[in-house]
């Protein structure tokens, strides 16, 4: 065997290890990130020590398609021992980590003051981590409860505050946690009255705390008592005591699975499908062998556990998570299953997609991917069959595999473990979403009935409503800035808040896309951002969802600001494309719309269309276009316009 | 649990569990001469060398020493 067979032979863990051992471990990194998804949480963190000690520049010069995030980590203790677990975490989702941390005990200082480390530009998240010390540390010796009770609201207070001057100054999320009460605390009350209300105190800043993250926009708070219950202890006394290590390796690794879930969220990569097994997944039994009626879901112990998983799964499925079936099986019983059997919880109606066939299971989540037009990366395929989930980890790129196994009570918590399907915030728009892609199932069957693409569009009467955004579809704009990949020109993510900002900005035009067709109304698809400067209009970025491609509504929503520009006397129209990793087929769109090369801007490719021949809108579409943001007067010598 | 006895089980756990991979002959370096050595590899040799070997270490002495070698014999005298 020569020596690089033995190195692909070599599990993860020690091939990384490996190619540490040779400082290959920059020249490696994709692969180190395709195995590191194969490891526990335990060996991400040493995988994370050994990243950690990259230089990112460089690993960003090799390897520039790595997104990246700066991670400003702050708090009360000493935190040095976060940035391990916290690289390999984000290391798992495909995420470089640029941490930066602060002196010990540092956050109040550098929180209030605006200038402090933690505002500087490009700063992603600034990670302040709250401990039980953290809160209780300015208690007089001795102490009553009353004392307690004050520090608790004081330090409430104060961190409101703060997080009020980082809303006001800061450009990333600011991230805060709920602390868990310890016995050291407790137990120092001998009176179980004084003892209780300390407790009652402790959860008021707790849920005081939760709620900051309604009142501060970009501050997000994690929950972190349900994951200290489900862990180890919370913090390690010596360590404590000794170096000022409030918070235990355990618990530190608790929080950055939570981080490196909310980073996926950060940078657009929130699953979106959960793909099932049948078999020992959804019921107890194998269909093929036992029969409809030998399958269980409830009315046993282990039939319970079934009914609770799906359960858990529709619960998921009802907050824009797209629910599939994958099974080796034939169609008919599986359907036959779905649709009559009395136990079942989910129903054939429950799932976007149900694929029973004889085919190996990478190709069919790739066919599936294919059909939704989504990429396979955003899929999650729960399986306990170890054999499939091996194979489909190894023949799907970017999957999430959950491994079950032949103990269903524990399916429940293997499939929640992660937050694969976090995001910020949740739209009217998720919560129909699954309904969507039945729809998007029909209009494949007319498409595939229809003689001719003109054909299917002509018999398809799609309808677009171009115009700014109104009431909460501000938070579904920002969230399709958040969430869209491929047809995404420059990728720019906005928060909510930064949407807000463009749209009272006169200089800004801010567009919501919605669509409809014959088969019903498709909710709001996509966005447009553009700037309007003195030479021309400024496309900041053009964004549509990949369920409504290729119907002409992109094409129809050009044509209308072409327009729109021109009868304003704007000089020129200017559009920017900035190549990602999925955004490739996005080059020519400008181009196609009878856009110029215009050279490059910082990162990406300038286009300028100078107004004097407008392609008309495609005739099969009906357009509904509000642009009077680029009306007055005369929008060229409108009063921003000038500034620049 | 791995028995922690000789000198080679220190060096393995030093490299795969602390991550800090060391030859044998940098267990007598002090800490302030030893490479990239810092606190948090500290505290997860303390957790590493409980863990694998069951031990109760006095952190305090664990960290007023000043080699790898002396916290070795600290584990050794537990």
């Amino acid at each position: 065997m020569t020596d690089t067979q033995t190195k692909t032979n070599l599990a993860p863990l020690e091939q990384i290890r490996a190619w540490n051992a040779e400082k290959r471990l920059v020249e490696e990194y994709p692969q180190v990130l395709s195995l590191i998804r194969l490891l526990d949480p335990a060996a991400r963190a040493s995988v994370g020590q050994l990243l950690a000690r990259l230089d990112a520049e460089e690993v960003q010069r090799l390897h520039p398609q790595t997104p990246a995030l700066t991670a400003a980590i702050t708090g009360h203790s000493t935190l040095a021992a976060l940035v391990a677990p916290l690289t390999g975490e984000l290391a798992r989702h495909g995420v470089l980590l640029r941490p930066r941390v602060s002196d010990y005990d540092a956050y109040a200082r550098e929180l209030r003051d605006p200038v402090s480390e933690v505002y500087l530009p490009g700063t992603d998240l600034v990670l302040c981590v709250l401990d039980a010390e953290a809160l209780l540390d300015d208690l007089p010796s001795p102490w009553r409860v009353e004392h307690a009770e004050q520090a608790l609201r004081a330090k409430l207070a104060q961190l409101d505050a703060l997080a009020g001057v980082y809303a006001a100054h800061g450009g990333g999320t600011l991230v805060l946690n709920t602390a868990t009460l310890l016995t050291r605390f407790t137990h120092q009350l001998v009176d179980l009255r004084s003892r209780a209300r300390l407790g009652a105190a402790w959860r008021e800043f707790n849920a005081g705390l939760l709620r900051l993250g309604d009142t501060h926009a970009n501050t997000l708070v994690l929950d972190l008592e349900p994951l200290v219950a489900a862990g180890g202890p919370v913090a390690d006394a010596r360590l404590s005591v000794y170096v000022k290590a409030r918070l235990s390796e355990e618990t530190l690794s608790a929080y950055a699975v939570e981080v490196g879930h909310l980073a996926r969220a950060l940078t657009g990569r929130s699953k979106k499908v959960l793909v099932l097994d049948a078999d020992n997944t959804l019921w107890d039994g194998i269909l093929g062998d036992d029969g409809p009626e030998g399958i269980a879901v409830g009315g046993s112990f282990r039939g319970e556990a079934f009914a609770a998983f799906q359960k858990v799964c529709r619960q998921i499925g009802s907050q824009g998570v797209l629910l599939a079936v994958c099974s080796k099986n034939d169609r008919e019983p599986v359907l036959g299953v779905l649709r009559e059997h009395p136990e079942m919880v989910l129903r054939e109606g429950d799932f976007v997609n149900v694929t029973a066939n004889w085919q190996p299971k990478d190709e069919n989540l790739k066919a599936l991917a294919a059909r939704l037009n989504l990429g396979a990366d955003s899929f999650v395929f729960a399986d306990d069959s170890p054999y499939e989930c091996g194979l489909v980890e190894a023949g799907v790129p970017g999957v999430a595999v959950v491994r079950l196994d032949d103990e269903p009570a524990l399916h429940v918590e293997r499939l929640l473990v992660d937050g694969w399907f976090d995001v910020r915030e949740l739209t009217d728009a998720d919560r129909g979403r699954a309904e969507q892609y039945r729809v998007e199932e029909l209009r494949q069957e007319f498409l595939d009935s229809a003689g001719s693409t003109e054909e299917y569009l002509a018999g398809l009467g799609v309808t677009v409503r171009f115009g700014p955004p109104e009431g909460l579809e501000v938070t579904r704009v920002a969230q399709i800035t958040q969430r869209t990949n491929q047809f995404n020109l420059t990728t720019r993510r906005l928060q909510p808040e930064t949407v807000r900002e463009r749209m009272a900005d006169p200089a800004w035009l801010v567009l919501a896309i919605r669509s409809g067709d014959r088969f019903g109304d498709n909710g709001t698809v996509g966005a447009v951002f553009a700037e309007i400067r003195e030479d021309g209009l400024h496309l900041d970025n053009f964004l549509l969802s990949c369920r409504v491609f290729a119907r002409g509504i992109e094409q129809a929503c050009t044509a209308a600001l072409l327009r729109a520009a021109r009868d304003a006397g704007l000089p020129a129209v200017w559009g920017e494309y900035r190549p990602t990793a999925k955004n490739h087929r996005m080059r020519e769109f400008y181009p196609d719309l009878g856009f110029a090369d215009a050279g490059e801007s910082d990162g990406g490719l300038l286009f300028r269309h100078p107004l004097q021949d407008v392609e008309p809108a495609p005739a099969h579409v009906t357009l509904d276009a509000d642009l009077s943001g680029l009306d007055g007067p005369d929008a060229a010598t409108h009063p921003i316009a000038s500034r620049n | 649990m791995a028995t922690l006895t000789t000198s080679d089980d220190y060096v393995n756990l030093l490299r795969d569990l602390v991550g800090f991979p060391v030859s044998p002959d940098e267990l007598d370096t002090p800490f302030d001469m030893l490479n990239g050595w810092d606190s948090v590899h500290l505290l997860k040799l303390v957790t590493a060398i409980e863990r694998e070997s069951g031990v109760r270490l006095a952190v305090a002495r664990v960290l007023e020493a000043q080699t790898l070698n002396e916290i070795f014999g600290l584990a050794s005298l537990a």
